[in-house]
């Protein structure tokens, strides 16, 4: 069981790389889902669990995320690592039990991110659409990320 | 799914923000530490250019080579969708292919005539005849053409010949360049990426210009011999200047001029292609060749 608890630990990890994988070859439209699709689970993992997801982790993913998308290496584990940094600060003044006020601070939160990002990559529109999709598809991602995530630890 | 999950309480499964109290002086100076080691090993490594040159190649393999072995199953089953559709239409297929045959070997009879033409003319011109280009066929793995990302990601590599910087083609026209070769895997840098940079022709006119990408889908035209004699409509076409793109190959179509500014429209249906062509192109010869044609003109 041990070892499962173990294994679990990597969720988070495996969630995000999935979505990258995943949502690589995407769009809706003419339109991105990357960026702002694989800052949904590391927002949720930041907000409730974020002992399944430190440092390294987030470097990690950032790294490869550069690497696979062609930009700057590096770029984006520094923006993911601040993205650690303030969600250390935000998670005390979120609660479960306000759906909204969580989403409503994933708005912020992408819309900050995906501004920055915008200053290395000329993006315009394909930001601001991604920003879009990844607020449309929050409550779906999350409430996939939740289930996954408290039925497997209900099982350990 | 529900013999494998053991509930402990009945309550409503609920994730529950900040389980923990975070507030520790410890992970503070953890993070610090971590910011500054990432800043100053992120700059050494910048500033070191052939050792993060070696770094990206080996992640970038790493990763493409993930991502490959994540999108084939899908691939797969896509494909097997596919024949089947082609084999429940297998009649239709064969006569189209048999058509198409013909108009190609009609085709290769006219352009039999025209590379002996081309020949002789070389000959007097004294433009060596360098080896014919070979060309290779392969497959898009990962196609992001979503305004933001714009590069390919085809199933070859290394092991199958080809190098950095070989035009990329589909019978429409210009896809890119390579822009990194794994061993098994390959970006193709695209035509209007900010990154990419074309020499070209337009067809009427006669304007040498460079085809810069801009992230958008209408890649534009700069340094224009001269902006007023371009029409709308007008095809462009590679300059074969450079030494990456041979002459003649079909880019675009100029689509707007406003403000001096122009907008070329790429033949390549992006979205829907699904193999690339790889010129094998001898950059020695090829500068040679065109060193050559320069001289004579």
């Amino acid at each position: 069981m041990k070892i499962f608890l173990h294994t679990l630990k990597t969720l988070p990890f495996l969630t995000v790389l999935f979505i990258i994988l995943g949502g690589c070859s995407l769009r809706i439209g003419n339109y991105p889902l990357l960026p702002a699709l694989f800052l949904i689970p590391i927002y949720y993992w930041l907000i409730f669990r974020p002992d399944w997801l430190p440092l390294w982790s987030l470097f990690g993913i950032g790294i490869f995320y550069d690497a696979l998308m062609g930009s700057e290496l590096g770029f984006s584990s520094l923006l993911l690592v601040l993205s650690g940094l303030i969600g250390y600060y935000i998670r005390p003044i979120l609660s479960s039990q306000h759906f909204f006020l969580i989403w409503g601070i994933f708005c912020c939160y992408s819309l900050c991110y995906l501004m920055i990002y915008g200053l290395l990559f000329s993006g315009g529109w394909a930001l601001l659409f991604s920003w879009a999709y990844g607020i449309v598809l929050y409550p779906l991602v999350a409430w996939s990320l939740s289930h996954l995530h408290l039925r497997l630890q209900s099982y350990v | 799914m529900s013999f494998f999950i053991r509930h402990k309480k009945s309550a409503a499964l609920k994730p529950k923000a900040n389980p923990y109290p975070s507030r520790s002086p410890r992970w503070r100076y953890r993070l610090g530490f971590t910011l500054i080691a990432i800043g100053l090993l992120g700059g050494i490594l910048r500033l070191h250019k052939p050792f993060y040159d070696g770094i990206e190649q080996r992640l970038f393999e790493g990763t493409a080579w993930i991502q490959a072995g994540f999108i084939h199953p899908f691939q797969e089953t896509r494909a097997l969708l596919k024949n089947t559709h082609v084999f429940m239409h297998l009649r239709e297929e064969y006569e189209r292919l048999s058509q198409e045959n013909e108009k190609l070997k009609w085709q290769l009879q006219t352009l039999g005539a025209l590379h002996h033409e081309n020949g002789i003319l070389r000959q007097h011109l004294h433009i060596p005849i360098v080896e014919q280009c070979g060309h290779l066929t392969a497959k898009i793995l990962s196609s992001p053409y979503d305004g933001l990302h714009h590069f390919f990601l085809i199933a070859s590599g290394d092991k199958d010949g080809i190098e950095k910087e070989q035009p990329v083609i589909v019978k429409e026209g210009v896809v890119g360049r390579l822009e990194k070769v794994g061993a098994h895997v390959s970006r193709v840098l695209l035509l209007n990426d900010s990154n990419s940079r074309i020499p070209v022709i337009t067809s009427t006119s006669q304007q040498k210009a460079i085809l810069a990408g801009d992230g958008t889908f209408l890649p534009t035209l700069v340094y224009v011999g001269d902006v007023r004699k371009i029409q709308q409509g007008e095809q462009v076409l590679t300059s074969g200047m450079g030494g990456i793109f041979p002459a003649g190959l079909p880019v675009g179509i100029v689509d707007e001029i406003t403000n001096n500014k122009i907008r070329v429209r790429p033949y390549v249906p992006f979205k829907s292609i699904e193999w690339v062509h790889i010129l094998r192109l001898h950059p020695e010869g090829f500068r040679e060749e065109l060193n050559a044609a320069l001289r004579a003109e």
